[in-house]
């Protein structure tokens, strides 16, 4: 069995924007969202910028209107945020709800909850351990959106660092087109927390200004928060249906270099890029446009230019960008996140710039899209989430169905 | 296309199940991993910096793989709570340094798919690599996504499946603060009379390979995930999945009970479903935690292909083997799980 998989809605929530329309608009006028910390209590604030929602939880909570569920959990209240906007835009009824697979992606689930009563448990000091640490399991945000959505079908949750809500895209369609399911809502979400900015603070591999993928001069990333997800559906339910774009090709493989780094060749990267195109069964000149991983530090830019130069030739890797001088690197979420903004690209041939580049990597000799470009012909685009743990996943989304 | 699996192996508070089926490490507070021998297949020297929950994975793995390491097509692994030791070292060390010139080593491995990410890496598998992390539906994912790609091709493919989780001392007092778990003692010690008052944790690893080949092994049938969903619907599908396999009754059912006394009850409607099936329990071996499904189908697979059917397990018996299983598990009547075996 092989049915077709189109996306029939999505929604999002970043630094740039609480739902699409603000996304797309802050996309739209190459505004970014970083800036510096506010909301997590760090000794870094003032020393990194990163991309976070100006909204503290308790706001959140009311923008994400929970009715049948509880949360404390920055992460879990995103991922309603999103998942409401995108069932609304599919406009599923509460039957196909109940039916549907529901798949999230995330990295560190609770964490950022976790880590504020932490302390003062091991101190003996606290309160309430409930609110703390019942929501920090990375199954909690299913838990939460399938209550409060009235999702009785199929749950997972992928976590593979970096690629997770990637993988949650190419679980939900692989789900579909074996017919498994007939509707999927997929996507991630991280919030920022303590833990992973000292994490990739100890690496060293956070840029203390902003980030600038793709130039000789990137310092690094900046991290960020979000969520986002999108509804997949087999084509035959979708006669009466707006459709956005399909999901034609994936991919996902494993660099197996190195627990960080990706490999100089960039081997995972071009084996889910090659896979993702074998499935798709196209040349690599039928790419239009490259979403990058490009996260702004120096081995993932390096290593994921040598892998497109590869696979589409030194002189014609297409026109390419990194969303993460936007949105911060949204960790497990960024996979969804930039699915949607591919599908902005798509949906309205626009092409938005790569924000603080200004000289191309010697090795590669590079240049990502540098201003917004409009009325483009773009029918397909190749998106690339790469994590820890040489987790690499492609994915292919095409206009023409 | 007969999905089998073809290998397995384990590390869990019986050892690697080799021996007779007893909890072979000291009484903790917890059911503790024996620890495993790391040196059959690793470097002594990596030791050190290798976690627990990454030595018992590597051999429980390697264990599977039973010195065949050439085609994998792919590594599947489900994990509740993922690296739990690495996560708790860094926060404990962002506490006491203040934030300040931290090892990025416990970071980098408490991302949960360390686990897979590092199996890839020593094996060099660069193929499909896949993490779930779903509460009780994590392992039986990792299987399942195994079991629809191996039905899908035509081509001979294994996949190397597997779960682990552990237990530290500071997450298991926070289980304990928010009443999941109890420390080990003599009144909550047999759950099968139904005495004790709370549940106790347990951690290990138990990976297989599972092969559309035509290797031998044990058929692995199907693999059911519900979430809130009724008693009676639960036993419906599986009712039904059973007859597409052509069985009636299940040999033998695996019993998630974990001596909690009103979540225990949940499996009385399956039961009472199958009076003529044998009934088997684990949690008293294992202990519990999110993935402890797997440890489950790690017996049931060396029963069916051993034809025994030990003591250390039986709560009722009358037949002289299985030649299936059925592997229940459940969490807070929101997950129930079942995965069938046959011979």
């Amino acid at each position: 069995m092989s049915r077709p998989v189109y996306i029939t809605g999505y929604g999002v929530i970043s630094a740039i924007g609480v739902n699409s329309e603000e996304n797309f608009n802050s996309l739209s006028k190459g505004e970014t969202g970083i800036s510096r910390v506010d909301f997590i209590d760090t000794i870094h604030r003032d020393e990194i910028f990163v991309g976070e929602i100006k909204m503290s939880t308790d706001d959140l909570k009311s923008l994400a209107a929970l009715n049948q569920v509880e949360s404390n959990s920055r992460g879990a209240i995103l991922s309603m945020i999103a998942a409401k906007e995108a069932i609304s835009h599919a406009e599923l009824s509460p039957e196909d709800l109940k039916n549907c697979a529901l798949i999230s992606g995330t990295s560190v689930g609770g964490m950022e909850l976790f880590e504020q009563g932490y302390a003062s448990f091991k101190e003996g000091s606290i309160s309430n351990p409930r609110k703390y640490f019942i929501e920090h399991d990375c199954g909690n945000i299913n838990s939460k959106l399938a209550t409060e959505l009235g999702i009785k079908g199929h749950l997972s949750t992928i976590s593979t660092a970096c690629s997770s809500s990637a993988n949650a895209i190419l679980l939900g369609a692989r789900l579909i087109k074996g017919g498994f399911v007939d509707v999927a809502i997929v996507g991630g979400s991280d919030a920022l927390s303590k833990f992973t900015i000292n994490g990739f603070k100890s690496l060293g591999i956070l840029d203390e200004n902003h980030s600038s993928p793709f130039d000789r001069n990137r310092k690094g990333l900046n991290l960020g928060e979000g969520a986002a997800y999108i509804v997949l559906e087999s084509a035959d339910r979708c006669k009466d249906k707006t459709v956005h774009a399909e999901i034609i090709g994936y991919g996902n493989a494993n660099d197996a270099f190195h627990q960080t780094a990706s490999s100089a060749e960039g081997i995972g990267a071009k084996l889910a890029m090659r896979q993702s195109l074998s499935m798709a069964e196209m040349e690599s000149h039928h790419i239009d446009y490259i979403n990058t991983h490009g996260t702004g530090t120096d081995n993932n830019d390096l290593s994921e230019s040598i892998s497109m130069q590869d696979i589409f030739g030194e002189d014609s890797v297409p026109r390419f960008n990194s969303f993460k001088p936007y949105t911060g690197h949204t960790l497990a979420a960024c996979g969804a996140i930039e699915a949607v903004y591919s599908i902005f690209s798509l949906k309205n041939k626009i092409l938005f710039p790569s924000l603080n580049f200004k000289e191309a990597i010697p090795d590669s000799g590079l240049t990502p899209i540098q201003h917004v470009l409009k009325n483009q012909p773009i029918h397909t685009v190749l998106s690339n989430s790469f994590g820890f743990g040489g987790n690499c996943t492609s994915l292919i989304f095409t206009s023409k169905i | 296309m007969n999905v089998k699996v073809t290998g397995k192996g384990l590390c869990s508070p019986i050892g690697d199940g080799k021996g007779s089926w007893e909890r072979i490490t000291a009484e903790t507070k917890w059911y503790k991993a024996a620890k495993p021998d790391f040196n059959k297949y690793f470097e002594p020297k990596s030791a050190r910096r290798t976690s627990n929950i990454l030595k018992m994975s590597l051999v429980a793995a390697y264990d599977a793989l039973n010195d065949n390491h050439e085609d994998i097509s792919g590594i599947m692994i489900g994990t509740g709570l993922g690296c739990i030791g690495d996560s708790e070292k860094f926060l404990n060390s962002m506490i006491e340094f203040d934030e300040r010139s931290l090892s990025p080593t416990p970071f980098i491995q408490s991302t949960h798919n360390t686990i897979a990410g590092v199996i890839a890496l020593k094996l060099q598998v660069h193929q499909y690599n896949f993490t779930y992390s779903d509460r009780v539906f994590s392992f039986e994912w990792a299987l399942l996504d195994a079991m629809l790609q191996l039905r899908e091709t035509k081509q001979p493919k294994r996949f190397l499946v597997g779960s682990a989780d552990e237990v530290t001392p500071q997450t298991h007092e926070i289980a304990k603060a928010l009443g999941i778990y109890n420390d080990v003692s003599l009144e909550n010690n047999d759950i099968v009379s139904m005495k004790s008052a709370n549940v106790i944790a347990g951690e290990h690893a138990a990976f297989f390979t599972v092969s559309n080949s035509n290797e031998s092994g044990v058929n692995l049938q199907f693999v059911k995930m519900f979430f809130q969903k009724t008693k009676r619907d639960i036993l419906s599908s599986i009712k039904i999945a059973l007859r597409e396999s052509d069985i009636e009754e299940p040999d033998c059912i695996f019993i998630g009970i974990n001596g909690h006394k009103a979540y225990d009850k949940v499996y009385n409607s399956v039961l009472n479903a199958f009076p003529h099936s044998d009934q088997a329990f684990y949690k008293h071996l294992s202990g519990e935690n999110l993935t402890a499904s797997s440890f489950a189908l790690w017996l049931a697979v060396d029963c069916i292909e051993s034809r025994k059917t030990p003591k250390e397990i039986c709560l009722k018996q009358a037949k002289s083997h299985w030649k299936n299983a059925l592997v229940l598990n459940h969490l807070r009547n929101d997950y129930f799980s079942a995965i069938f075996v046959s011979r």
